[in-house]
């Protein structure tokens, strides 16, 4: 740490807004964020529970969940016939008789997947849309309810960060809607609800480098967001034309696997430290990284996660399995035992105490760049949503044969049509900022690396 | 940070959302006490100076809305409501007396009660002291208030399924609520199993019958109220089954009761530190014998005869700011009582400790070389004279002290003679001491009992 970050310390936790007048501390907050801090004051205290509280905890919502959707969700009627009624506690043993839900089955059954008597209470049901990792378009939908949960979570990490709030935080990242508009206007946003929030700024991704270097220094945010790979990238800009920001106090990664020797760059080259965020759009923050360790906590108070084997066995600390998901109260939507498309290493229990289910490393989720003929290195999206208007597409992988050609690995429904990929080729390369040719393989099934790992984009280029 | 010493302590609240059980979402009046609590949890933790900090600027915004709106503080904040205050600044701002309060009036109410804050109501004490005092109250205050209470139970770790009795003297409402079945819940925003209520009489024996008829986990009462149930199921010969802990309250814990009820009874006795006018102001540590004043809610100072802090160790009047009473702000109110001032707590929490809390200067009694002890007037043999029902101890003006007593049947010499004796134990002196016997020691309106009053004026 450097001196200029250890002489910061408030020594007090950042305290709410408060909604009442001539209240300052403690803050009396608002309805919407009082019900946040509500769940955040449980939290304070449930990281400390026994796993086997936790778990039991877990199975009495998950009893819910499940009775609720095998009662109201055609896609599980049959499946969870016997949880329907009467409603009985489930056991660890019943739940691991449950079916595992794929992504594919998410694909193709969506519709059916939504409630039929949604709860007014929990808000209107809004769309999700995600590509995924693995390039296999999912929309799922969310509610206030969730949301709640989200936003006590965000809360939590920033806590466990011992995040100064009133900080200024650049996010960079792929942007789209109300982000892309502030970015463009300059303008920023809070970026912790309910507390007297420092601005967010917003970046795209796909900004030239260097151009994103010059913003970071004229910017000197406190905090800095991104995908690790892109992090990866700017750090290794920074090196090379020996500038870096002066003021960040930590790097918060989120939304691919964090290479190691990322977190050792972040360390030696930026002297900040970087805290990782596992999460995905369709279920939400799934594990945070420990304010103690480099190990991350599963958000077990927000979601079940299991990492199976081959065999659908838990595994044991040390091991590797799927990552399997169940968000504990998306009741719009829910989704039971999802097989996420991730690799976790499982660890022990956490020696500081908390009694919140441990992952050692995440495998997966990475996504490469693509490297122009002039030796700039960009971020490349070819967009799930778009190319599945054009055909149908199940799966695609595109991978970089050289600076001159693509590769598009495609599995659809049926053979396409000259003129579709006519069109896709179009639509492929008006995504990214050099020409290159495109050609097609039709596939069964696009695999996984051995690691588990899957990318939507990958180059063959040894960058 | 806290650590995970007590796994199976793990209450959920209520929830009110359908399917959601955990974690729980309650509904918005629960939401926003736990919206506070989860503040408090955090702010245990703060280093002294932190907290300090975060009470001046909440106690600089009281001063100058105080200053603005309040009538009584016009004239006497007006040379502190016009920048953020330091601590000595603090310490410049005139001390609050009892009487004052009493000849203020309603010159001491806000004129522009503050949006959001709700309607003021009056609460009036007693006090221990008979000189009553109206102060309003409001949404907001009742919601700090609720928040501590749920602290409490938090930190001592309750079986929130647990029955719970209260015995206390109850006012017109509060009788009308309960027999209307609307009385509240001892655990607000939790499942939490039921509360019984006793009014307190004069017969102790009463109350002792309905404790042993609805054996409660835990009992809530007064200390002096407590010790005598004690000493009467002590002489009958029984005591209540189940009872895990006493929670006392509204007055000074007598020093031997601490004892007498884990010994007599096998509970617990756990105190708080509050008053009507001002609410809670220091509750008993979860992991140690001393209490941590709640500095979330009132700024609490303990000072000598020349108005400086107390040193650990130290003697001091208190001194008393509540922080979010804006209906009627109390601005260094000294309310009478006397505490001695603790070491910080070896918890790590940051909040001020408090060894003891002690009555009032009026409990003292005033030596013949001019120098005030308290004295502790059990566990000296008063309790084994057996016609002996209830006892106080008056001090008069000329120093003569009085020995108040209701009995059975009149001492006889002997019995009179260890009563002497069991009170120069107590007060470590020989005394001019009288022996008078009475029908009755009452009460105070507010349902109160001092064990040692002295008329002596300082």
């Amino acid at each position: 740490m450097s001196s200029l970050k250890s002489s910061i310390n408030t020594g007090a936790d950042p305290v709410p807004n408060s909604s009442v007048p001539s209240i300052l501390w403690p803050a009396l907050s608002n309805v919407n964020e009082s019900l946040t801090l509500a769940i955040l004051g449980q939290l304070l205290t449930t990281q400390w529970w026994s796993p086997e509280m936790i778990l039991r905890r877990q199975l009495r919502q998950l009893t819910e969940l499940v009775s609720y959707t095998a009662q109201t969700v055609p896609f599980y009627k049959e499946s969870l016939a016997e949880f329907a009624r009467p409603k009985r506690p489930l056991t660890v043993d019943d739940w691991r008789r449950l079916p595992i839900l794929r992504r594919r089955d998410i694909q193709e059954s969506s519709p059916s997947m939504v409630t039929r008597r949604p709860f007014k209470e929990h808000g209107a049901a809004a769309d999700i849309r995600t590509s995924g990792s693995t390039g296999e378009p999912v929309v799922v939908k969310r509610n206030a309810v969730t949301g709640r949960i989200l936003s006590a979570l965000t809360i939590r990490d920033h806590l466990w960060h011992r995040r100064v709030v009133s900080g200024k935080l650049a996010y960079i990242r792929r942007l789209s809607g109300e982000t892309e508009v502030a970015a463009k206007q300059g303008k920023s946003m809070p970026w912790i609800e309910g507390f007297p929030s420092g601005p967010m700024l917003f970046r795209d991704i796909n900004e030239p480098l260097d151009e994103t270097l010059e913003w970071l220094m004229r910017e000197e945010p406190d905090y800095l967001m991104t995908y690790p790979t892109y992090l990866r990238a700017l750090i290794q800009r920074s090196a090379e034309i020996g500038i870096q920001p002066s003021q960040l106090r930590e790097v918060l990664t989120v939304g691919e696997a964090l290479d190691p020797e990322v977190r050792e760059a972040c360390n030696d080259i930026w002297r900040a430290p970087i805290s990782d965020v596992y999460s995905a759009q369709e279920v939400g923050v799934i594990a945070i990284q420990c304010p103690e360790h480099e190990h991350y906590l599963v958000q077990a108070e927000g979601i079940f996660c299991e990492v199976i084997d081959d065999g659908g066995a838990p595994c044991g600390p040390g091991e590797v399995g799927r990552v399997v998901v169940t968000p504990l109260h998306n009741f719009s939507m829910p989704l039971i035992r999802y097989d996420i498309g991730d690799y976790a290493e499982v660890g022990k229990r956490s020696p500081d105490g908390r009694g919140l289910p441990v992952l050692n490393r995440i495998l997966g989720r990475a996504r490469n760049m693509l490297l122009l003929p002039e030796g700039r290195k960009t971020w490349p999206a070819f967009g799930s949503r778009g190319m599945a208007a054009i055909a149908p597409i199940r799966q695609h992988q595109i991978v970089q044969k050289s600076t001159a050609a693509l590769e598009a690995r495609l599995v659809t429904e049926r053979p396409l049509t000259p003129d579709e990929e006519e069109r896709l080729a179009r639509h492929i390369t008006s995504r990214i900022p050099a020409p290159m040719s495109v050609a097609f393989t039709y596939l069964d099934e696009i695999p996984r690396s051995a690691g588990g790992k899957f990318e939507d984009f990958k180059t063959e280029i040894d960058l | 940070m806290q650590a995970a010493d007590t796994p199976e302590f793990a209450p959920v609240p209520s929830s009110v959302m359908s399917g959601i059980v955990w974690p729980a979402m309650p509904d918005m009046k629960d939401a926003a006490t736990f919206a506070l609590l989860a503040q408090l949890e955090m702010s245990q933790w703060w280093s002294p100076e932190a907290l300090l900090a975060h009470q001046l600027r909440q106690a600089t915004e009281l001063v100058r809305v105080a200053a603005r709106d309040v009538p009584f503080y016009r004239d006497r904040l007006a040379a502190f409501a016009e920048r953020p205050l330091t601590i000595t600044d603090w310490r410049q701002i005139p001390l609050l007396r009892r009487a004052e309060i009493q000849d203020a009036g309603e010159a001491l109410a806000t004129r522009r009660p503050l949006k959001g804050h709700g309607e003021g109501y009056e609460v009036l004490t007693s006090g221990s002291t008979g000189e009553p005092v109206t102060v309003h109250w409001n949404a907001v205050a009742s919601q700090f208030h609720a928040a501590l209470l749920l602290r409490e139970h938090v930190w001592q770790r309750r079986d929130f399924s647990a029955k719970v009795a209260v015995v206390r003297r109850m006012s017109e409402k509060r009788r009308e609520d309960i027999q209307a079945g609307k009385a509240a819940r001892w655990v607000s925003g939790y499942p939490c199993g039921r509360m019984v209520f006793f009014d307190l009489g004069e017969s102790v024996d009463d109350a002792l019958d309905w404790l042993l008829h609805e054996d409660p986990d835990y009992m809530m009462t007064y200390p002096t109220y407590l010790r005598a149930m004690i000493q009467r199921s002590e002489a009958r010969g029984v005591k209540p089954a189940r009872l895990r802990q006493v929670a006392s309250f509204g007055e000074a814990v007598p020093e031997e009761l601490r004892k007498l009820c884990p010994d007599a009874w096998g509970a617990r006795l756990v105190d708080m530190y509050s008053a009507q006018e001002t609410g809670i102001m220091a509750l008993e540590c979860p992991d140690h014998d001393h209490y941590l004043v709640q500095s979330e809610n009132v700024l609490l100072e303990v000072l000598d005869d020349d108005g400086q802090p107390c040193a650990p160790g130290e003697v001091g009047r208190v001194v008393v700011t509540t922080l979010h009473n804006f209906a009627t702000p109390l601005i260094r109110y000294s309310i009478g009582d006397y505490a001695e001032v603790g070491e910080p707590c070896a918890s790590g929490r940051g909040l001020p400790v408090i060894r003891r809390f002690h009555g009032r200067r009026r409990n003292m009694l005033t030596l013949p070389s001019g120098g005030k002890i308290w004295v502790a007037l059990i566990g000296r043999g008063l309790e084994e004279i057996e016609p002996l029902r209830q006892f106080q101890v008056v001090q008069r003006a000329d120093l003569s002290v009085r020995l108040k007593m209701v009995v059975d049947r009149p001492l006889t010499p002997e019995e009179e003679a260890k009563a002497r004796q069991s009170m120069v134990r107590a007060a470590g002196h020989r005394l001019n001491l009288h022996l008078d016997y009475v029908d009755s020691i009452p009460r105070s309106a507010g349902g109160k009992l001092e064990d040692v009053i002295s008329e002596v004026v300082d």
